[in-house]
C-alpha cells in the first residue's frame, strides 16, 4: 500500500478527520514497514521541533529584550517562555518582534497592573481559583512583593543537571524550565531551599518564596525565619511550609504526594474548596488528579533521596554516599540497603545537648583499631549546639566494602562508633536520636571492634587536619550494618527548630 | 547469570537509557496523540513513571519496550480523559507502532546537525511557518490566519517543506 502523504500531513498537523485517522490506521496495520515508516515520520517531526526550538533559543538577539518579554508575559499571566528543550519564543521576524514588543509592553503593563489590583500581592496562579483561596497561616508573599521584573530565586547548586543553567544564576518570576537529568538546588529570595530532582518541570511564581511544581520531585527546606512560609503549588495541592523540611512529588496522572520529614506544613487544594490541613513530622498525604485524597499513604523517605552534597551542612561528598531525609524511627525498618552506597541521614539540627555525650574520636588522624583501649574517648559537653549525621553501611545482597568522604561546612566535634555510646545517646535524646533497634535477623554495630586477621577488610575512619572531612572505609556483611554518628559544629546561620 | 544490579546502578542504567530514548518516546507519543503540548505532557508523565519505577525495568530486555509499555498506558488514560477516541489510534495500532520502534536508539545528533543546516537553507516564510507549527503548536488553520494565507496554501507549504527537509537531511547524512 502506498504512503498516504495527505493523511500523514493532516495527522501530524492535528487536523485529521476521523476518516483520515481510520485510513492511516488501516495503512499502518497492513504492513510492519508502514508502521516503521510512520514511526520514522513521527521521529523526524519531533527532531524538527527540537531543532527549531533550539535554533530560536540560541539565535535570537537581543537576549535582554527576550528576558523582558518573558517577564512581561509572566506579569500578564500570559504563556511563559520555557528555558530548555520545550522553550517557546515568539518566532517572529525581528521587525515584528520589536513592533510587537512595544505593543506588548503597553498591554502587559496595563494587564499586569490590573491583575495586581485584582489579585493583590500574590503569586501567579496556574492552578489556583483566587476567589476561594484559603490564606496560608504564614503567607509567603510579603508587603514588598509586586509582579515586577526582578529575580525571585537563585540557582545555588546543581548535581549532574542536564540544562543550560549555571549556579549563581538569578531566576525570575514566570520562568519555567524542565530538568531532565540530575538535581538542582534553588534558593528563593527569602532563603528557602528547594532541591529539585529530575525529571521535573517547575515554574517560578511572582513572589520570592513560591514555586510551582508542575511535575517531578521537590524537597523544601526552610530553616530561617524569613524562609518560613515557602509555598509549593502543584496541579493538585498547595503546600505551605510552617518551618520544616518536606518532600513533594507531583505527576500529571498520579496526583501529588507530600511527606513531612520534620516540623509542620499546611496543605490545601489550589481552588481552596477543601479545608486546610496541617501535617506534622512523619505524616504524609496523597491526592489524585481529581484532588481527592487517596487512601492513607505511609511515610516515605526513599522517594526523596539526594546526592549528599545537595544538602545543608555538607559541603562536598565523594565515593559511595547517598543522603536521605528520615525520621529516627525509620531506621528500624530494615530499609536503605545498598551494596554500593552508604546512606547518610541528618539527625540533630542545631540541637543543644542536654547532657554530656561520649564520642570515640575527636582529633585529626586515622583510626583503624577499634578496640576500646585504642579509642580516643572523650565527651561533648552538655550545652553544645550541634548538627549530627548518621552514616550507615547496610548491604543489600552480599558482603560489601564502602569508601567515601564527607566534607562538612563546619568542623567535626566528634565521631561516635561504639554501640554502648549509641544506646546512651538514645536515652539522652529519645526524640531526636536515630534508633539503633535492630531487626531480629540483623546485627547492628558501630564499627569492627577487634583487630581482624585480614587488615584489608578492617574498618577505618579518618578526620582531616581541618576537622571538616571524614573519610571512611567500611566492610559490612549482609547480616549486619555498620554505623557511624558524626557531630559537627552547628552553623550559626541555622537556627535550632526545636521541633 | 548476570549479577543483579544494586539500586543505584539500576537507577543510573535507567537514567542513561532514558536519555538515549526519550526522543523516540516523545515521537511515539506525538504519533499517538497528534498534539505537541499533550505529547510533551505525556512524555513528562512517562519520565516520572520511569524514574519512580526504575526497579521494575529488567535490564535483560530492551529499554524502549518497557518505556513504550508505560507510554501506551498513558495514551490510553489520555484517550479516556479526552474522550477523543475517534481521533487517536486504537490500542491495536498503538501496539503496532510500539513494535515498529527500532531496537537501537537513533543517531540523533548527526540528524539534528543536518536538520539545523537544512533549516538554515529555507526561505524565511517557510521557516516562519515551521516555527509557528512546531514552536507555538499552531495548526495550519491558525497559521493561515497568522500569515494571511489560505488553509490549503499552508497545508501545501508545510507538506513541501517537510519533503524538502527530509531530502536535504538524507543527502547531508549520505555525504557525511
Amino acid at each position: 500500500m502506498k504512503p498516504l502523504p495527505n493523511e500523514l500531513e493532516a495527522f501530524f498537523s492535528g487536523e485529521a478527520s476521523p476518516q483520515q485517522v481510520q485510513a492511516l490506521e488501516d495503512w499502518i496495520n497492513a504492513d510492519p514497514d508502514n508502521a516503521r515508516a510512520f514511526i520514522a515520520q513521527a521521529h523526524f517531526r519531533e527532531l524538527i521541533g527540537q531543532t527549531i526550538r533550539h535554533r530560536n533559543l540560541t539565535q535570537q538577539p537581543p537576549g535582554h529584550l527576550l528576558h523582558e518579554l518573558a517577564e512581561l508575559e509572566a506579569a500578564a499571566s500570559a504563556p511563559t517562555i520555557e528555558w530548555v528543550s520545550q522553550s517557546r519564543s515568539t518566532g517572529l521576524p525581528h521587525w515584528q518582534l520589536w513592533a510587537g514588543l512595544a505593543a506588548l509592553v503597553m498591554f502587559a503593563a496595563v494587564l499586569g497592573l490590573t491583575l495586581y489590583v485584582v489579585q493583590g500581592p500574590g503569586v501567579s496562579d496556574p492552578y489556583r481559583n483566587t476567589t476561594a483561596q484559603h490564606p496560608p497561616t504564614n503567607p509567603a508573599p510579603g508587603p514588598k512583593d509586586t509582579p515586577t521584573r526582578r529575580p525571585v530565586a537563585t540557582l545555588t547548586v546543581e548535581h549532574n543537571a542536564a540544562w543550560d543553567r549555571r549556579p549563581g544564576e538569578e531566576l525570575h518570576a514566570g520562568q519555567r524550565f524542565t530538568l531532565t537529568k540530575g538535581f538542582a538546588e534553588i534558593t528563593t529570595g527569602r532563603g528557602a531551599v528547594a532541591i529539585i530532582e529530575a525529571p521535573a518541570t517547575i515554574e517560578l511564581l511572582q513572589n520570592d518564596n513560591a514555586i510551582c511544581l508542575h511535575t517531578g520531585k521537590l524537597i523544601g527546606i526552610c530553616e530561617t525565619p524569613s524562609s518560613k512560609g515557602l509555598l509549593v503549588r502543584t496541579p493538585h495541592m498547595d503546600v505551605t511550609d510552617l518551618g520544616t523540611r518536606f518532600g513533594v512529588a507531583s505527576g500529571s496522572m498520579s496526583g501529588t504526594f507530600v511527606t513531612v520529614f520534620d516540623g509542620q506544613i499546611e496543605v490545601a487544594s489550589p481552588d481552596g474548596l477543601t479545608p486546610v490541613r496541617t501535617l506534622g513530622r512523619a505524616e504524609s498525604i496523597a491526592v489524585d488528579t481529581a484532588r481527592q485524597e487517596t487512601e492513607s499513604h505511609p511515610f516515605d523517605t526513599t522517594t526523596f533521596s539526594t546526592p549528599a552534597d545537595m544538602n545543608p551542612g555538607i559541603a562536598m561528598a565523594s565515593g559511595s554516599v547517598r543522603f536521605l531525609f528520615v525520621t529516627p524511627d525509620e531506621l528500624t525498618q530494615n530499609q536503605y540497603r545498598s551494596d554500593s552506597h552508604v546512606s547518610v541521614f541528618e539527625e540533630l539540627r542545631g540541637d543543644v545537648l542536654p547532657g554530656d555525650v561520649p564520642v570515640s574520636f575527636v582529633s585529626p588522624g586515622k583510626y583503624d583499631r577499634m578496640l576500646p583501649d585504642n579509642i580516643e574517648g572523650t565527651r561533648l559537653e552538655a550545652g553544645t549546639a550541634t548538627h549530627s549525621y548518621v552514616i550507615r553501611a547496610r548491604p543489600g545482597t552480599q558482603d560489601s566494602t564502602y569508601r567515601g568522604e564527607l566534607t562538612f561546612e563546619t568542623p567535626i566535634l566528634g565521631v561516635m562508633i561504639l554501640a554502648e555510646d549509641w544506646h546512651a545517646f538514645e536515652t539522652l535524646m529519645p526524640d531526636r536520636a536515630i534508633s539503633l533497634d535492630p531487626m531480629p535477623s540483623e546485627l547492628l554495630e558501630g564499627m569492627d571492634q577487634e583487630v581482624l586477621p585480614d587488615a584489608s577488610v578492617a574498618d577505618w575512619v579518618r578526620i582531616s587536619e581541618d576537622r571538616k572531612t571524614l573519610s571512611f572505609y567500611l566492610y559490612a556483611s549482609a547480616a549486619k550494618a555498620d554505623l557511624i554518628r558524626v557531630f559537627v559544629e552547628a552553623p550559626v546561620t541555622h537556627e535550632p527548630l526545636g521541633l | 547469570m548476570a549479577k543483579p544490579l544494586d539500586q543505584s546502578d539500576h537507577r543510573a542504567l535507567v537514567a542513561e537509557q532514558w536519555h538515549q530514548w526519550q526522543t523516540s518516546v516523545r515521537a511515539y507519543l506525538l504519533a499517538a496523540v497528534q498534539n505537541y503540548h499533550d505529547a510533551e505532557d505525556l512524555t513528562q508523565q512517562v519520565a516520572v513513571a520511569v524514574a519512580r519505577d526504575f526497579e521494575k525495568y529488567d535490564p535483560q530486555t530492551p529499554f524502549i519496550r518497557w518505556a513504550l509499555a508505560i507510554a501506551r498506558n498513558r495514551v490510553l488514560n489520555y484517550r479516556r480523559a479526552k474522550a477523543t477516541s475517534k481521533l487517536v489510534f486504537s490500542p491495536d495500532t498503538l501496539e503496532s507502532l510500539a513494535g515498529a520502534m527500532p531496537e537501537q536508539p537513533p543517531a540523533q545528533s548527526e540528524t539534528r546537525q543536518a536538520l539545523d543546516r537544512c533549516l538554515g537553507k529555507l526561505q524565511d516564510r517557510s521557516r516562519h511557518a515551521l516555527t509557528l507549527r512546531y514552536e507555538q503548536d499552531l495548526k495550519p488553520r491558525e497559521i493561515a490566519l497568522s500569515l494571511g494565507m489560505s488553509h490549503t496554501a499552508v497545508t501545501s507549504l508545510l507538506h513541501r517543506v517537510h519533503k524538502a527537509l527530509a531530502k536535504c537531511v538524507k543527502e547531508a547524512l549520505a555525504k557525511a
